[in-house]
């Protein structure tokens, strides 16, 4: 009886995950292309940057700063920083961090979203049991997990430095995350009453878990006690110990937990209607406030959780990079690459490194809030082919007047969060005590130079929506060339025109460095360019929706 | 340019043409509406029902060569703003924006026209049964549909546009609905109403225009539509039925011992009724053509060559 109620229930699982694949192949094929091909080749930088003794000594003692902890591992084998610790202490961890991702997008995706949009219910109407619908995606986004975490544990085996057992621990480590991380978006998909929701707190989930292990590794390296990490799946893959003491069990901790987040997911499934939330739902306003009354207080009121989001991660980053800068100027005086990488000459003091670094610290929070600009401005976008645009022209509200309080609002937010990761690297500055107090005014100076560079790049995300909207998403390599730039320019004596070639690394942000005030205006003269054309073509275009 | 407001139509286009890629969505579209009326506004799925009325609204642009369409005397086009401070629209899949309550969308749109009228705010929130507090994303297709009548309806414009404005609406909501479409006849407002329910239109359309391949293939009041098409006949005769088979006219006819059943164009009917008098009448129902007949007439058969009213 029961297995035949099983069946039932499981009916149609396998037309179902044909379905799935082939219907979201693009997606999950790039997943699978990008992570090993994004990590793999990236792993000779281990060898060689830091490959000589100082520059692994020197590494292993930015590691062990807090800053090294919250951004990497507890620095297992900092002690003899081999290729491999490195790999497990500084990449493992942003490994898991992707594949969590992934598997929390590609579930929700699969799931809620999929009721959201209705086509559930023709699925559902169709001879599909229960729990077939879940039980499919489910098996789609292990499957994923399990074929990304082979690619990368069986890929590293090409490095002749990494044992080969370690790979395979590290293959498992971030499998037992990813399939954890799958049961989570399973668990919230049931939880929520939309696919955003579950993906929110998914994510929520994963932002946890990763200040539990940074506060947990960050007190273990002080001596104290790191139960904190032990609460976190992120926490788990660290203390295999791969490549310095491989140790299993705490990888498997990850794959229990997977199993048992699966179990509870197909409870919930269910318990509940299709369609509904296990959550209560909260009611908001009958009225509108007074403040909603324009199109820029609603360009604000919908991008107000991701600029909270965003610049929450520029402040994090900001405030962490102060404290690292003793150690770093340390460090960087004595490793000759690293010299050399920042323009640097050995008679040079404490403040020409930390202005070199403050400039690429600055650089950094710009992309960060360069990608928020430019999710900001598409959303505008998205909104455009789900008909909300639409729902705005229907009123008396002119074209150009859309178009520019999309613009304005995020320009100004940008800024507003560029100006909040700034002052919080500023306060982390100015509190470390090991730097001289002149360094402050000069990482101020810097992040106003970051500027106009980001206005010009929220113009060219206007731009695209407007004039290109099918390739919104070339704002992208613009927002990462800079760091591409940066790394290869150096090495491989990049004329300096190359540098004009995207807003943010058009203009040096590093202080000290003279104010190139032509390249300032002409980003400034290239985003009002660039708006005017998008203002003139959006006034004469056809809505897409 | 402009005509004084009074002696123009609220709505007219001549020769209307839009082309999406190879597709022609309107070919040459004529509509005209007059102040006060209500204009059904009908036709098969992919007649180009909803592409007159994005352009009409501004949203699309009509073809280069296509002919002038004109709103209360102004551009749809050059003069969206000021027309939509005029006019409200409710699409009939309305997207609304997820973060937001049902009760912060329809004052936030009330807000852009500039003023809103509480009072009807809060009636049509009754009437409709919409809860205002829950949030955009959380309504069903139904209840998003309300935000958008309660929106359109608690505004003072001269017309409306409607795009199928009930689908999803339970029949309850529907006649909500209808009671407010004749409030604003009553008043003196215009509407276009595109819809698929044909019960919808007959009870509240004055004219009626049906297209089909983006070409008006039929205009006209719902009576001089009926006018085009026959009528039922059902009687029970006291004699035999003879000749009544043959007379011009008739059609379809079935008998069955004293009953008789047929199809008699309107042209014909005096004829026919003396025949059936000669004959002698037991009893006898005459019904009008439904409009479903008339459309399904229109949906089916390949529109008949020149049945399009203006010369394209
Ligand atoms: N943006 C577009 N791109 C391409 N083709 C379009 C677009 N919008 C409409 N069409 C085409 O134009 C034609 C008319 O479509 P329209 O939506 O106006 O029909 P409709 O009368 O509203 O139909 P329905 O009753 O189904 O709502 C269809 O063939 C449709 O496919
Ligand atoms: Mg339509």
């Amino acid at each position: 009886m029961a297995t035949r109620a099983s069946t039932r229930e499981l009916a149609g699982f396998r037309k179902l995950v044909v379905g799935i694949v082939r219907r979201n192949r693009l997606r999950l094929v790039i997943w699978l292309v990008a992570v090993p091909g994004v990590t793999l080749p990236s792993l000779g930088a281990y060898g060689t940057v830091f490959g000589t003794e100082t520059g692994a000594k020197g590494r292993a003692l930015i590691m062990a700063t807090p800053t090294g902890t919250i951004f990497g591992g507890p620095g297992y084998g900092l002690d003899n920083y081999t290729m491999g610790a490195m790999v497990a202490n500084e990449l493992l961890i942003w490994l898991n961090v992707t594949i969590a991702l992934a598997a929390i997008l590609l579930m929700v995706h699969l799931t809620r979203h999929e009721e959201d949009t209705g086509r559930l219910e023709l699925v559902g109407a169709a001879a599909v049991g229960r729990a077939a619908p879940l039980t499919a995606a489910l098996t789609v986004v292990a499957g994923e997990v399990i074929l990304i975490s082979l690619a990368l544990g069986f890929g590293m085996m090409a490095y002749p430095e990494l044992a080969k057992v370690d790979c395979l621990a590290l293959g498992l480590a971030v499998a037992a995350t990813g399939l954890t991380f799958t049961g989570v978006g399973a668990v919230m998909a049931q939880l929520a009453w939309t696919g955003r929701a579950a993906a929110g707190l998914s994510c929520a989930v994963l932002g946890v878990a990763y200040a539990l292990r940074a506060v947990g590794d960050t007190l273990a390296v002080q001596g104290g006690s790191g139960w904190a990490s032990w609460l976190s799946p992120l926490g788990w893959a660290a203390q295999g110990r791969i490549w310095v003491n491989l140790r299993w069990w705490p990888l498997l901790l990850g794959v229990a937990c997977g199993a048992a987040l699966t179990v509870l997911a197909l409870i919930l499934a269910g318990r509940r209607d299709q369609g509904a939330a296990i959550l209560p739902e909260i009611h908001g306003p009958a009225r509108a406030d007074k403040a909603l009354k324009q199109p820029s207080s609603l360009v604000w009121r919908r991008i107000q959780a991701s600029f909270l989001a965003w610049s929450f991660g520029v402040v994090a980053v900001g405030a962490a990079m102060g404290p690292a800068m003793g150690s770093l100027a340390d460090y960087v005086r004595d490793n000759p690459a690293m010299m050399e990488f920042f323009g640097l000459d050995k008679s040079d003091g404490i403040d020409p490194i930390a202005e070199a670094f403050s400039g690429m610290v600055v650089l950094y929070l710009a992309v960060i809030m360069g990608a928020f600009g430019i999710t900001a401005m598409n959303q505008m976008h998205s909104d455009e082919l789900t008909g909300l645009v639409a729902r705005s022209l229907e009123q008396p509200v002119s074209r150009d007047k859309l178009l520019g309080a999309n613009e304005l609002t995020v320009a100004l937010s940008t800024l507003l969060g560029m100006g909040l990761g700034g002052v919080a690297y500023y306060g982390a500055v100015v509190s470390n005590r090991e730097l001289d107090p002149g360094v402050a005014p000069a990482v101020a100076e810097a992040v106003l130079r970051s500027f106009p560079g980001l206005v010009a790049t929220v113009a060219l995300a206007s731009f695209l929506v407007a004039v290109l909207p099918r390739l919104t998403a070339l704002s992208w390599p613009f927002l990462a060339y800079p760091a591409v730039h940066q790394l290869l320019s150096t090495a491989s004596d990049w004329p300096a025109w190359t540098r004009l070639a995207a807003p943010l690394s058009a203009a040096s942000l590093t202080p000290g460095t003279p104010f190139d005030w032509r390249a300032s205006i002409g980003l400034f003269a290239v985003a009002a360019l660039l708006i005017s054309a998008a203002h003139q073509r959006f006034r004469e275009r056809d809505l897409l929706a | 340019m402009t005509t004084s407001t009074d002696n123009t139509e609220a709505i007219r286009t001549e020769g209307l043409r839009k082309t999406f890629g190879k597709v022609k969505a309107l070919d040459g579209l004529d509509l005209t509406v007059e102040p006060g009326q209500i204009a059904g506004f009908l036709g098969p799925n992919g007649a180009g029902k909803s592409t007159t009325i994005r352009v009409l609204l501004g949203l699309i642009r009509a073809d280069a060569d296509s002919g002038p369409a004109s709103l209360l005397g102004l551009d749809p086009w050059l003069d969206a703003v000021e027309l939509h401070k005029r006019l409200a629209y409710v699409p009939g899949d309305v997207s609304l924006w997820p973060n937001l309550t049902g009760g912060e969308t329809i004052d936030y749109l009330g807000s852009l026209r500039g003023k809103i009228n509480q009072k009807l705010r809060d009636e049509l929130l009754e009437r409709f049964e919409l809860d205002p507090t829950r949030h955009n994303r959380t309504y069903s297709k139904g209840n998003r549909q309300k935000v958008a009548l309660i929106a359109a309806l608690a505004t003072d414009a001269e017309l409306f546009l409607f795009d199928e404005p009930t689908s999803g609406l339970d029949p309850l909501m529907e006649a909500v609905f209808t009671g407010y479409l004749a409030e604003i006849k009553q008043a003196g407002r215009t509407v276009l109403l595109s819809s698929h329910i044909l019960a919808e239109v007959e009870k509240t359309c004055d004219t009626v225009t049906i297209i089909r391949d983006g070409q008006a293939v039929e205009t006209g009041t719902l009576a001089e539509l009926r006018h085009l098409t026959r009528n039922r006949i059902e009687a029970k005769l006291r004699g035999p039925s003879g000749s009544l088979a043959g007379l011009v006219g008739v059609h379809d006819f079935v008998a069955d011992a004293d009953r008789v059943s047929f199809a008699c164009d309107n042209s014909s009917l005096e004829t026919v009724m003396s025949a059936l008098t000669r004959i002698g009448i037991e009893s006898l129902t005459c019904s009008p053509p439904s409009l479903e007949e008339l459309f399904l007439s229109h949906y089916t058969t390949p529109a008949p060559e020149g049945a399009g009213q203006g010369e394209v």
